[in-house]
């Protein structure tokens, strides 16, 4: 079992959304976040003066998956999440330990 | 009490019925000890108890305590699965108690005897009532007080109701009860006495509060969203109409609270007075003392501008409710107007205007969204409190609550336009259709029916109609495209709008919750207003495919590359200003390429505005001409928009009102207006003559001072406005060699407010340009 992780462009949310339910995943969390990378934040110019937006607004995506479906989500949210330009994010697969569903006390691969 | 009592049409009686059988069996278990006065108190003494309430009971002795007979009666009632609060004292030492204590006095105000003797008891309400006159008879004050608690807790009503500790709950209606219960034990009337109205709504959150009970099995006394199927499922009613009428009754109850205990001043001030000096102030100072007996906002604008905050007193509420609707004079607007910069307080006082029946007298279609419940769980007040909150919130961004939104507020003329439009943008709301569009009619309605300009009509319906227009945009789409800033740029079409739009939508957002307004929600609005705003100064530029696109569509009688000539010669902001379907008519009038003596007018009919394009070699005094006809015509002009393209075709849309009120297109009278143009263009009329002799034939109008402020290459200009100013303004401009590149003119109650853009020849001053512009202003 894997957590994908992803950060990605708020914009993207709701075609990532669509892109896994079409590749079987009916459950995901979902945070606003801020955050740099290589982008390293943004400079605007507001009526001449500039202003310096330290972190930029990216939405971080977490899906928990077994291992035989890794892949088909990477691949579902790296092509809906894609502009091509800098700040299209980040997708992280981490192992899990252990799941347990809470209502039921399902674990493992069940509780997904 | 195990089970939820199933849904009646007489509550009341269910209620009592579940405290009698309690009564029945607690005086079962104390008829043994026919010395202990055992006195239900509290809910249960009110015979209120809901599936999950505690019964509380007092147990009444002469002195010896009489442990084994309360035990008799307690433990029964515990092995039930009871809860069961419990003090047992004498008399003496129960009022000792509640002398000092708020709450113990309180549930003693709904005392009632179950078992023992009634001496006891008339011991206890006779006790009751010597402190109430004594020690205590400052309870007034104090339940005042524990109501202005719940006012500062919950300044605006909200969706997840307590319905009873909340604002207008049950227990705002206890506390107006106690007050009762005090002013019979003492013997006097009392002060508010309960109306039918109170009564309903009490039953109303009694019902809910008992399904509430029963459907999450435990004395839970909020309503969120969550729970509405469940409640309404459990009294057989649509979830959301009932959530209205929940909303609606918490209304009554705290219109009931505001009335009785809204004002609360040092002792010896007299309320009446205070508020009638407040109005009278007011009045002098603003409006004239004419309008002293005409105008409720101006009461409710005393009560928010005092420390009452802004809850109307007995006396000025009754006086309301007999009035009839406003005749809207122009102290009406203004004193609405002035109401909405109140913010909280303002709100308060309409509150009072609300339920006194007034404000539906005067604003009739607001009347739907009282207590409307809103559908999404993330809005935290239902619709009249959330049109509140979102206006207070206009005002503290104004006052700086955030840095960036304050810097905009102070670009802005005037927060009129936004509160009006803050006020109404959810109007639509609980009608058919897009609220936004709806909203954006019934506002324009509105805002006619009530005197104020088109001008604002216009901007405010727009507002209306695009209050989601920025966030959706921001939290959707991708603010780095520029083709998204480019779109946004030319749907706003200036950066006086973007600037509303923006208050609007920032305070829109912090008014619907925690969910919708976060500092990361925060910096992708701002990134996109700035960009936008970068892009309508002209600091950017953009030209995306998709807007080529867009214009070949709509004028496809022109290549792509005629588009594109049109557009490389124009100034960066273009687009942005005009937006893609004005900019398509000025397409339409600039080819083929125009003669030196010719011109060509298109018109946008509407009524009461028009749009009219008119476009002709840029020559000197080219805006003075045009203004001239149109002032011959008795078209108003609300704005002028001014833009020469490189090769000096100047095209001027200007957006009219015909000031005798009627659609000029519609009544057949364009062609003249057209006629009289193209003869002036070709020199065949004498312009100034003809303007000459309607000046003399038109009324004066009231004297305003005139303000000319010069910045840079901007000209900024407020007087009273007149026939022909325009052309004045535009004549006197010229004939000292400036040239308009852009004319903004605004007229609002009588005055206009003009700003120009101007190239100014090196050796004319600012002064020379202000002395004749005064000039022109004077006629």
């Amino acid at each position: 079992m894997k957590l994908i992780v992803a950060y990605v462009k708020p914009f993207k949310l709701d075609e990532i959304k669509d892109a896994l339910r079409e590749v079987g995943v009916t459950g995901m969390s979902v945070g606003e976040i801020r955050g740099f990378g290589r982008q390293s934040g943004q400079t605007e110019v507001y009526r001449g003066a500039e202003y310096k937006v330290e972190f930029v607004p990216k939405t971080r995506i977490e899906v928990a998956v077994g291992d035989d479906d890794v892949e088909r989500v990477v691949a579902a949210i790296e092509t809906a999440a894609r502009t091509g330009d800098i700040g299209d994010g980040k997708i992280i697969v981490l192992p899990i330990e252990e799941i347990l569903r809470i209502r039921t006390g399902e674990r493992g691969a069940e509780a997904i | 009490m195990s089970e939820g009592l199933k849904p009646s049409s007489d509550l009341g009686a269910s209620l009592r019925a579940r405290s009698n059988e309690i009564d029945g069996v607690v005086g079962g278990l104390a008829q043994a000890h026919p010395e202990l006065g055992v006195v239900a108190v509290g809910g249960y003494g009110r015979s209120e108890l809901c599936l999950h309430s505690d019964i509380d009971l007092l147990f009444l002795h002469e002195g010896q305590p009489p442990e084994e007979a309360v035990r008799s009666v307690l433990y029964p009632l515990w092995d039930a699965r009871h809860k069961v609060g419990h003090a047992t004292r004498t008399v003496r030492a129960t009022l000792a108690f509640v002398r000092d204590d708020l709450v113990g006095l309180c549930s003693l105000l709904s005392a009632r005897l179950v078992s023992g003797p009634p001496s006891l008891f008339d011991e206890l309400l006779a006790g009751l009532a010597k402190l109430l006159t004594g020690a205590r008879a400052n309870l007034g004050e104090l339940l005042a007080a524990e109501e202005h608690r719940v006012w500062e807790r919950e300044p605006f009503a909200r969706q997840e109701l307590d319905v009873k500790s909340g604002r207008g709950g049950l227990r705002s209606h206890h506390r107006l009860e106690w007050d009762r219960q005090r002013s019979r034990l003492i013997g006097e009337e009392p002060i508010l006495p309960a109306t039918s109205g109170e009564k309903a709504a009490v039953a109303t959150l009694l019902q809910v509060r008992e399904a509430l009970h029963t459907v999450q099995r435990r004395a839970a006394d909020l309503y969120p969203v969550e729970l509405r199927s469940q409640v309404g499922e459990r009294l057989g009613r649509d979830p959301t109409e009932l959530a209205t009428e929940v909303y609606g009754a918490a209304r009554t109850i705290d219109g009931a609270a505001a009335l009785r205990w809204g004002r609360v001043r040092p002792a010896g001030t007299d309320p009446i007075n205070h508020a009638g000096l407040a109005v009278i102030r007011l009045v002098r100072s603003r409006w004239g003392k004419r309008e002293l007996a005409a105008t409720p906002f101006a009461y409710a604008r005393a009560a928010a501008a005092s420390r009452s905050g802004g809850r109307l007193s007995a006396w000025e509420r009754a006086f309301v409710a007999r009035m009839g609707p406003p005749d809207w004079h122009s102290g009406d607007r203004s004193s609405l107007l002035a109401l909405l910069a109140e913010g909280t307080a303002g709100w308060e006082a309409l509150l009072g205007l609300w339920e006194a029946g007034w404000l539906t007298r005067a604003l009739p279609e607001l009347s739907h969204v009282r207590g409307l419940a809103q559908v999404a769980p993330f809005h935290q007040h239902p619709v009249d409190a959330h049109l509140g909150a979102t206006v207070a919130n206009v005002v503290d961004l104004a006052d700086g609550a955030i840095d960036w939104c304050g810097e905009i507020a102070d670009q802005m003329g005037g927060l009129d336009e936004v509160l009006l439009a803050a006020f109404l943008h959810d109007i639509g709301k609980g009608l058919p259709g897009d609220h936004s569009q709806t909203g954006a009619a019934l506002a324009q309605q509105l805002l006619i029916r009530t005197g104020f300009s088109p001008t604002t009509a216009d901007t405010v319906g727009d507002a209306v109609r695009h209050h989601l227009l920025l966030p959706e945009t921001a939290f959707r789409r991708d603010t780095e495209d520029p083709e998204v800033i480019a779109f946004l740029a030319a749907s706003v079409g200036s950066l006086d709008f973007l600037r509303l739009l923006t208050l609007l939508s920032v305070a829109d957002a912090r008014a619907t919750g925690a969910d919708m307004w976060s500092p990361w929600k925060e910096s992708l609005l701002r990134a996109l207003v700035t960009k936008t705003a970068s892009l309508l100064e002209g600091t950017v530029t953009a030209l995306p495919e998709a807007v080529l696109v867009e214009l070949a569509a709509l004028v496809p009688e022109l290549s792509p590359r005629d588009i594109a000539d049109h557009l490389a010669g124009m100034p960066p902001e273009y687009l942005g200003r005009f937006g893609t379907g004005v900019v398509a008519t000025h397409l339409r009038l600039a080819h083929p390429n125009l003669g030196s003596t010719e011109v060509r007018t298109a018109v946008v009919p509407g009524a009461p505005v028009s749009n009219i394009v008119v476009a002709a070699r840029d020559r000197p005094g080219l805006l003075a001409t045009v203004a001239g006809v149109l002032a011959l015509h008795n078209l108003n002009v609300l704005e002028a928009r001014v833009v020469t393209r490189t090769d000096g075709l100047a095209i001027d849309t200007f957006r009219v009102a015909d000031s005798r009120g009627s659609d000029m297109v519609g009544q057949g009278r364009w062609p003249a207006v057209r006629e009289t143009m193209e003869r002036t263009f070709a020199g065949a009329l004498d312009l100034e003559a003809r303007l000459a002799e309607k000046r003399r034939t038109s009324p004066p109008m009231d004297a305003k001072p005139t303000d000319v402020r010069i910045t840079g290459a901007t000209i900024d200009i407020r007087t009273r406005d007149r026939v022909g100013l325009l052309h004045d303004l535009a004549l006197a401009m010229t004939s000292l060699g400036l040239s308009i590149t852009l004319a903004k003119i605004d007229t609002r109650r009588g005055e206009a407010i003009d700003v120009f853009g101007v190239a100014k020849p090196a050796h004319i001053t600012d002064q020379a340009i202000e002395a004749a512009l005064r000039a022109a202003c004077a006629g």
